[in-house]
């Protein structure tokens, strides 16, 4: 009972009791009365997303009308659109209403996590930004500016700075790039969130099969994954890549299935250490079968160190694969990537700054905070490091 | 008498280990009866708790083993070789176990109500709302104060008595004919040891079941049992009543873990312990095992000593001297 009553006492002063404005001001503006009230985290979060797609809505209303005919990422595009709307005013809504409601039964280990990370700052200004990409890269055939693959003249368009019209420059083909950073972006992001997902998934199922079952089992699984994490991953890669024609389907794949030895190493650790503690003894006590105590007591328990890991991982994912573009064996032109956009700028580096640096800096600030919220759910995580 | 409920014969459960066998359990033999409370006291690394976790053949096998000889009967089918799918029906819905440490022996992502109901939702088939209102129910009966409110709880949120508690209401789940108790009250306060102790004996009498209750609490014994079966260095040392046990023990073992416990009627009396360890099982010494810590060891205690019957039902002690 101690822990539940120290998180309520910890929260933000007057979190917990009305917020200013309350429901009319949450009403027009989701997220203000939290970000008025402490809760600057989730608020600003509502704040931003109603905002943003309330902009959309006003500034490109004919190709938010257009778009659920249209190709299936348009139609995507409005599903987001509408989604965050709705999810953003509709969370506003019930949280005011039920700012004053303080509750001491059932707090999960999850929602002290959640309370643990909200006060950290620098990760939550983390997480604001990455939900912030992925909604941009969902709406992006909504806001982008220009066709990214559609070329301007090039006798007059081409390599031209900043302006109006193209806020960020053109390319050496006349193309718009900020158009061909947010496409670049749906690229990015996906790669990335795929990719680990898959090794994620493959990396808790082995790890938490090798821990459990233990003896040779565990020593033909782990002698497996060392052996391939032993492998050269980047000359696989360019192995496999050489071999077939290069496409996102095959540089998801690749990366999905050489990431995951460093998951099963994690869950595994883990496993073994809660394969002795007394819950999983008393389910199988309980007779329960194996499949259920893996699947439903061994794994949730051990799921800490992978969501970090993860997190951590899709930054690392997204330097790989733009690393791969760079050198051409990424995704192929005229597909816009971030890696493949430094590469071509590199050759313009001193003629038209805008072409490498724009992606460049993006890599960074994704990257960046993908790092900064992984430290952040480690420290939330981790009860040890709980202040 | 009745037949026995539980019935284990010349059990022996040896790790196969880099150093060695070590003989933890080496040729047990016991009956737990219907209804009654069978208590098996020792001292640490004696084998209690590698006798109740062969019984449910919970042991990592290898490096555990069950050697061939050893019988393990319940309710009339020999449970040794039964096959992993066979036992795990028996799990939980005849034979029931709660362990040492209640801090650990629920699962801290899920809420209780969750843990119970899945015990109920496996082995009884109820569908989720169901299982909700007998975890309710259950939590009642094990004296868990608004049941209601606390089976969404989780577990971080009990205390070590409640925990214990949620612990019985699950392995009374599916009504089991036998549970195994192993050390339960050993990490909790005085006072909560005293209400779990009331609390299990009163669920036996009610529940109409068997109690395998392990424990290194002499005191425990004494409140609670209806036999004793004290072991050391993985053989059973000697067996009776609760009340000859105490009023008469024969063997040099049961005199010594008596002795060390404080009297109140002399209250200024040293406390006497048994000098020296368990010996390390993978070289149990040859002749009788106590030998070495035993204040009569002498002539006739080279030989391995074999179980000696002794007058009243079911008593016997490892001991030549036993009878005199």
């Amino acid at each position: 009972m101690s822990g539940a009553a120290t998180t309520l006492e910890g929260r933000a002063p007057g979190a917990r009791r009305g917020l200013p404005g309350g429901r009319p001001l949450a009403a027009l503006f989701p997220g203000l009365p939290h970000v008025l009230g402490g809760r600057w985290g989730t608020g600003a979060m509502a704040l931003l997303t109603w905002v943003g797609m309330l902009w959309i809505v006003l500034r490109r209303w004919d190709r938010v009308v257009a778009a659920p005919g249209g190709a299936w990422d348009e139609k995507l595009a409005v599903a987001t659109l509408a989604a965050s709307l709705v999810a953003s005013w509709g969370w506003s809504w019930r949280s005011v209403g039920r700012a004053h409601e303080v509750r001491l039964v059932g707090v999960s280990q999850w929602e002290l996590a959640v309370t643990a990370f909200a006060k950290n700052r620098t990760a939550v200004a983390g997480l604001i930004v990455i939900v912030g990409l992925y909604l941009i890269a969902l709406v992006t055939p909504l806001i982008s500016p220009h066709d990214p693959n559609v070329q301007y003249d090039l006798q007059t368009m081409r390599l031209v700075g900043m302006s109006a019209s193209h806020p960020l420059g053109t390319d050496h083909f006349a193309r718009d790039v900020l158009s061909r950073l947010l496409y670049g972006a749906r690229i990015s992001l996906t790669i990335g969130f795929v990719a680990v997902g898959i090794s994620v998934t493959i990396g808790t199922l082995v790890g938490a099969i090798a821990g459990f079952f233990g003896g040779l089992v565990d020593g033909v699984i782990m002698r497996f994954v060392d052996m391939v994490i032993a492998f050269p991953q980047l000359v696989l890669l360019i192995t496999i890549i050489a071999i077939f024609e290069p496409s996102i389907f095959l540089i998801v794949t690749v990366l999905g299935l050489t990431l995951w030895p460093g998951t099963a190493r994690i869950v595994r650790g883990e496993v073994l250490s809660l394969r002795e503690r007394e819950f999983v003894q008393a389910a199988e006590a309980l007779g329960y079968p194996k499949r259920r105590i893996i699947l439903r007591h061994l794994i949730p328990n051990a799921l800490a160190p992978v969501i970090v890991a993860a997190t951590l991982g899709i930054g690392n994912t997204i330097v790989l694969e733009a690393g791969l573009s760079f050198l051409g064996l990424g995704v192929q032109p005229p597909t816009a990537s971030w890696g493949t956009m430094v590469s071509v700028g590199r050759d313009y580096l001193l003629d038209a700054w805008w072409l490498a640096t724009f992606p460049g800096l993006a890599i960074v600030f994704t990257v960046l905070s993908f790092n900064l919220v992984g430290d952040g759910l480690r420290d939330a995580l981790d009860p040890r490091l709980r202040s | 008498m009745t037949e026995a409920l539980l019935s284990v014969r010349d059990l022996r459960t040896w790790f196969h280990t880099d150093q060695g066998v070590a003989k933890a359990v080496d040729g047990v033999s016991f009956d737990v009866h219907p209804g009654e409370t069978l208590g098996i006291v020792g001292e640490s690394g004696c084998g209690k708790t590698v006798t109740s976790l062969s019984i449910l053949q919970l042991l990592p096998q290898p490096p555990a083993k069950i050697e061939a000889g050893s019988s393990i009967r319940f309710a009339g089918d020999e449970l040794v070789g039964i096959g992993e799918k066979r036992m795990r029906a028996l799990r939980g819905n005849e034979i029931a176990m709660i362990f040492q440490e209640p801090m650990s022996s629920l699962n801290p992502v899920y809420t209780i109500g969750d843990q119970i109901g899945e015990a109920l939702r496996l082995h009884r088939r109820m569908d989720r709302k169901a299982a909700r209102a007998e975890a309710i129910r259950l939590l009642a009966e094990v004296g868990i104060p608004e049941p209601d409110r606390r089976v969404d709880e989780y577990p971080h949120q009990l205390s070590g008595g409640m925990r214990q508690r949620v612990m019985i209401a699950m392995s009374l789940s599916c009504e089991p004919k036998l549970l195994i108790a192993d050390e339960p009250t050993t990490a909790l306060d005085v006072t909560i040891q005293a209400q779990i102790l009331e609390l299990l004996a009163a669920l036996r009498v009610k529940h109409s079941m068997a109690v395998l209750l392990i424990t290194h609490d002499l005191g425990v014994v004494a409140e609670v049992c209806d036999r004793v079966v004290v072991m050391y260095a993985g053989q059973v040392v000697e067996t009776g009543t609760v009340f000859e046990i105490f009023s008469d023990p024969r063997h040099p073992y049961t005199r010594g873990l008596l002795d060390s416990l404080p009297s109140v009627d002399d209250p200024g009396q040293r406390l006497v312990s048994i000098p020296g360890t368990v010996p390390n099982p993978t070289g149990w010494p040859a002749g009788c095992r106590f030998r070495d810590r035993c204040a009569r060891a002498g002539e006739g205690c080279e030989a391995p000593q074999e179980l000696v019957a002794l007058a009243g039902e079911g008593r016997a002690a490892r001991c030549w001297r036993a009878e005199s």
